[in-house]
C-alpha cells in the first residue's frame, strides 16, 4: 500500500516525511475561508483541496459539500490540527470532524488526510494516521484509503 | 473466553509518566481500564505495554496526539506492535 500526503506546510520536512513511510509528499494548493469565499473558488476548473473548517458549520453545510461535488474539488482533513489543540477544545473539534466525515461519507464527497505540518513533531506515520481516522469514526480501510487509494484515483501526484 | 491482547513497543521522551499521561489525557480513567492498558517494563531505552485489541487503535492515536507536554515538545511513538512480548523484543 502506498501511502501518500498531498499537503506538507514546510516542503523541507517532505523527505523525513517520506522516511516514515510515505511514498510521495507535496504541497497542492487550498481553497479556505469563509463559505462565500469557498464556494466562489470551487467554481474553478483548476484543482485544489478545500479546507472547510473556517466555514460556519461546515460538519452540516450542504451548500458546502455540494459545491466541492460540483467543482471536482476534494476536503482536506490536516492531521497536525488535532495536534495543535488540546483538552475539551480538541475534544469539542474532534466532534465536528466526526460529524463532517459521516455527512461527506453520506454525500459520497471526497476526502483526504493531509499532514500541514510546520516541524517534526507534526510528522506521523501512516499507522498513527490510520489510528487517528479510525478515532474520527472511520473503520480501518476508510482511513487508510483516505490517503492512499482515494489520492491516487485523484490521479494529482503523477 | 480469552481476550486478545496486543503488546506494544514505546518510544518516549518523558519516559513512563508520558506515556501514561498521554494515553490517560485523551482515553480517560474509563479507557484505560476498559482495554486494559497497561506498562509492563523497560526494554533497553523504550517501554513494553500491552491492551486489548478492541483498544488499539485508540491508543496507537493517543499516543500520536500527545506532541506537547506543560509547553515543551514531546514524544511518544509507537515503534512495534506485536501479539507476544518474544516477537516484540526480538530484531
Amino acid at each position: 500500500m502506498k501511502f501518500y500526503d498531498l499537503n506538507i506546510s514546510k516542503p523541507l520536512l517532505a523527505e523525513k516525511e517520506r522516511q516514515l513511510g510515505f511514498e510521495k509528499v507535496v504541497s497542492l494548493p487550498v481553497i479556505e475561508g469563509d463559505e462565500k469565499k469557498v464556494v466562489g473558488e470551487c467554481k474553478k476548473k483548476n484543482f485544489a483541496l478545500v479546507n472547510p473548517f473556517r466555514v460556519k458549520k461546515f460538519y452540516e453545510n450542504k451548500l458546502l459539500t455540494k459545491s466541492v461535488l460540483e467543482g471536482n474539488k476534494c476536503f482536506e482533513i490536516p492531521v497536525s490540527f488535532f495536534l495543535r489543540l488540546e483538552g475539551t477544545e480538541r475534544a469539542r473539534f474532534m466532534n465536528r470532524v466526526r460529524l463532517f466525515l459521516k455527512f461527506c461519507l453520506r454525500k459520497k464527497a471526497c476526502f483526504v488526510f493531509t499532514s500541514r505540518a510546520m516541524d517534526e513533531s507534526e510528522l506521523k506515520t501512516p499507522r498513527e494516521w490510520i489510528a487517528i481516522g479510525v478515532t474520527l469514526g472511520l473503520d480501518y480501510r476508510q482511513a487508510e484509503y483516505a490517503f492512499s487509494g482515494r489520492v491516487e484515483k485523484l490521479g494529482v501526484v503523477f | 473466553m480469552k481476550i486478545k491482547s496486543r503488546y506494544l513497543l514505546i518510544e518516549s521522551s518523558g519516559g513512563r509518566d508520558l506515556i501514561e499521561r498521554a494515553v490517560s489525557s485523551f482515553i480517560g480513567e474509563n479507557g484505560v481500564s476498559e482495554f486494559n492498558f497497561k506498562i509492563l517494563f523497560q526494554f533497553k531505552d523504550k517501554w513494553v505495554a500491552k491492551c486489548y485489541l478492541k483498544g488499539l487503535e485508540q491508543v496507537i492515536a493517543a499516543t500520536a496526539l500527545k506532541v506537547r507536554d506543560g509547553g515543551n515538545s514531546a514524544v511518544v511513538r509507537i515503534v512495534k506492535i506485536s501479539g507476544t512480548i518474544k516477537a516484540l523484543t526480538s530484531n
